[in-house]
């Protein structure tokens, strides 16, 4: 579970998560939860990244593989490569990337960070599409 | 001078789960104790842990996964919450899972000098910190015993609160995590407890469940002057 802001405010939050190796803080309001990253379902789909869907609560979510979108290469199989189930606007998708491990909170500095939003790669061409 | 042994951060070489062999688990010799006084706040500590996730998944853990989110989340109309469930005297209490910080194994609990009382124990050391101890026997069931008369049932400490504002308890033993159900939670009704540190009973298995109000409790040890 992610809390958004404990008391006494603590300013931003940000779910860190490796791209090509370099550390990306993504934005944290529309995730629903953070799960293992379990085998994906085929999917038919001509977008570049989504590799697949998910049952998730019952429900089919479509999965998008961030390394496979901006590196070109698929997520690598271990712990800490994990799928990211968010809610963007009533509809559910995910990410799968690699290095999420950690919250990223306004106590750190975060101004290093490269901070990322799910609509970056959720694009709604993408959302249309699926 | 005590002999202090190189510290990996600083050598290079592999720690060799070092908080073990020199750190607070080890003989404690490390020179890097002297900066972050426990293996909890060292950067070798928290990598090493980090490396761990680079595993990859036991495949069985992956099919249970799966087949769990499979489930379809349910309608709850009532809320369900997660208590750690601890034994204090004759009672069991649970307190909200949120509100804990840690359970740990008991220390000595350092008399504060004209302020330790039979609420107020003292000091506890904890990762480097010092935490005020209270007594949830003095505060619940009105005891004015000192912390000599029950530190032999102490088994452990829980630490509550926020990240800057915790306190310890320290409680006979913790049983473990039970989740409930909003809908099975009664108005407090029983004479074992005072019933203002009450959020209701409820039942675990035979026993009664206490659960203890840490949105009360909490602020209120804090705001009091001892």
């Amino acid at each position: 579970m992610i809390y958004k802001e404990q008391k006494g405010g603590r300013g931003m939050m940000l779910l860190k998560l490796e791209i090509g190796g370099v550390v990306h803080g993504l934005e944290i309001d529309p995730i629903v939860e953070i799960i293992p990253s379990i085998n994906t379902d085929p999917l038919e789909s001509c977008l570049k990244g989504v590799v697949g869907s998910v049952v998730y609560r019952g429900k089919c979510v479509p999965v998008l593989d961030v390394e496979l979108l901006k590196q070109g290469n698929h997520t690598k199989a271990v712990l800490s490569t994990r799928i990211i189930v968010v809610d963007l606007d009533g509809k559910r998708v995910a990410i799968r990337a690699e290095g999420v491990t950690d919250i990223l909170n306004g106590e750190e500095n975060i101004f290093n960070v490269r901070q990322v939003s799910v609509s970056d790669y959720w694009t709604d061409a993408y959302l249309s599409a699926v | 001078m005590a002999y202090l042994s190189p510290s990996p951060r600083r050598t290079g070489e592999d720690p060799n789960a070092c908080w073990g062999r020199i750190g607070v688990w080890g003989s404690g010799s490390c020179e890097d104790l002297e900066t972050f006084v426990h293996c909890f706040n060292c950067p070798i500590y928290r990598h090493s842990g980090k490396v761990l996730l680079e595993r990859s998944h036991p495949e069985a853990y992956l099919e249970s996964v799966k087949d769990n989110l499979k489930i379809e989340a349910q309608d709850r109309s009532f809320k369900q919450e997660t208590f750690l469930v601890f034994k204090l005297g004759q009672c069991l209490l649970g307190i909200l899972s949120d509100s804990v910080r840690a359970v740990l194994p008991i220390e000595k609990i350092h008399r504060v000098p004209f302020r330790t009382n039979h609420l107020l124990l003292g000091l506890v050391p904890v990762r480097g910190n010092l935490r005020l101890a209270y007594s949830l026997q003095s505060l619940l069931f009105k005891e004015k015993k000192q912390s000599e008369d029950h530190k032999d049932s102490w088994r452990r400490m829980l630490l509550v609160g926020s990240p800057n504002l915790s306190l310890v308890f320290p409680v006979e033993d913790v049983l473990g995590l039970v989740s409930v159900d909003g809908k099975d939670v009664k108005p407090y009704a029983s004479s074992a407890a005072d019933a203002r540190w009450m959020r209701g009973m409820t039942s675990n298995e035979d026993d009664t469940l206490l659960l203890l109000n840490e949105e009360v409790l909490i602020p209120t040890l804090q705001g009091l002057r001892v």
